[in-house]
């Protein structure tokens, strides 16, 4: 999950769950260029793991992540990416002016995403 | 200016991951057409998730065997195992369809001795010793007379492929009427996009009917779903497959019946597996 100002400028990683205690020969990150666009978008400069970002994956379900709170009015993209093994691949992109709030949905396998400010 | 407010993100996340790892053995031929008997065909061998991507474990080419397509044994050269794939060539010096693949059997399960478990089968037990190596895997020679709580299951896997030089041929493609195959009522190096392909599968010999079987196309990297398909034989095993376009298919049915064979046994689970080259219309 990150963030990228609408006009361009660096991507911000927010979240990145994987199999972060799995090590030895595979790893939980010898998986993580599977999320192609993240990958491409700073997760290859990433250190891992990353104080508040790198988490465990999740089961199926809602969850709710905290936006940092330093993050400049602006327009911004929210970038949502989910691969599985033996399974599919998706990226659902949220557009959101801050402060204000956003929606997209994906199709099979992430559902509604939102973003708002309280 | 910094905004002093709260945001928050929610996000479904729609599928479980897998749960077990369901690592997928695979044979990939550079090609499944030729046309002469100077022709070679080269194979990819490995155990992976993706299809088909070598990025677990090579395929053990020990087992492979080669089918000439009279039904004599042929020959597998140049074999090599790398980190992640096994490769070896196939000199088609014979005209017809040759078989390529292996048939694996064993026995899996576990007994107690004095209320601990041991097990049968599978990778055997923890080294001894750090770093040393892991004890070889116990044998049905090993259940001492006062085991208790025998669960065994007989065990056997078929991972077979087919190419054929000049015209297609059907003498390795006779069922041999033990364990879980495939009646090949199409061809199958005569697979085209758009056309619908028409498998039999038998356990021993017999139809197996509402039998379970996965077809996953390959070039998963590239694109978003993995478009695994999960299709049910009819009454009589057969099987209808319509390929949505050319291209690599990797086939899979699992069956867990009764009728084991090896003594002791009071189950057996069969596999068969393929891989199939859809051709352009």
């Amino acid at each position: 999950m990150w963030l990228e100002p609408a006009a361009g400028g660096p991507a911000r990683t927010l979240a990145l769950w994987y199999d972060v205690k799995k090590s030895g020969a595979e790893p939980g990150t010898k998986w993580l260029a599977e999320l192609r666009g993240w990958w491409r978008k700073g997760g290859r400069s990433l250190h891992l793991p990353a104080d508040g970002i790198s988490g465990a994956t999740r089961p199926p379900g809602v969850h709710t992540i905290a936006l940092p709170t330093d993050l400049r009015p602006g327009a911004y993209v929210l970038h949502v990416e989910a691969a599985r093994e033996t399974g599919g691949r998706e990226l659902v992109q949220v557009p959101l002016t801050v402060p204000g709030a956003g929606r997209a949905g994906g199709g099979h396998e992430l559902g509604a995403v939102t973003v708002s400010a309280r | 200016m910094i905004a002093r407010t709260r945001f928050l993100v929610a996000a479904a996340l729609l599928a479980l991951p897998a749960a077990v790892s369901a690592h997928r053995m695979w044979l990939l031929p550079s090609g499944t057409i030729f046309s002469g008997t100077d022709g070679w065909v080269t194979v990819d061998s490995a155990v992976s998730n993706d299809l088909f991507y070598a990025d677990h474990q090579p395929g053990r080419l020990e087992n492979v065997r080669v089918w000439q397509p009279d039904g004599t044994p042929g020959t597998l050269q140049n074999g090599a195992t790398g980190r992640y794939r096994s490769v070896f060539d196939v000199r088609l010096d014979k005209p017809g369809t040759w078989k390529i693949g292996s048939a694996m059997s064993g026995i899996v399960g576990s007994f107690k001795v004095g209320g601990v478990e041991k097990r049968v089968g599978g990778r055997g037990g923890p080294p001894t010793s750090a770093g040393g190596p892991r004890q070889p895997p116990l044998t049905v020679a090993d259940i001492p007379a006062d085991a208790t709580d025998v669960r065994l299951t007989e065990t056997s896997a078929r991972n077979e492929i087919f190419v054929t030089a000049g015209e297609p041929t059907r003498t390795v493609l006779t069922p041999s009427g033990k364990g879980l195959e495939i009646d090949y009522v199409t061809h199958p190096d005569e697979l085209v996009a758009g056309e619908i392909a028409r498998f039999r599968f038998l356990v021993d010999g017999q139809p197996a009917t509402a039998l379970k079987v996965i077809v996953v196309p390959g070039g998963k990297r590239y694109r978003d779903a993995e478009g695994a398909r999960e299709l049910t034989t009819a009454a009589d095993g057969t099987l209808a497959i319509e390929w949505p376009g050319a291209g690599m298919y990797w086939l899979n049915a699992t069956l867990t019946d009764s009728h084991a064979t090896a003594p002791r046994a009071t189950q057996r689970r069969m596999s068969y597996t393929t891989t199939l080259e859809v051709m352009t219309p």
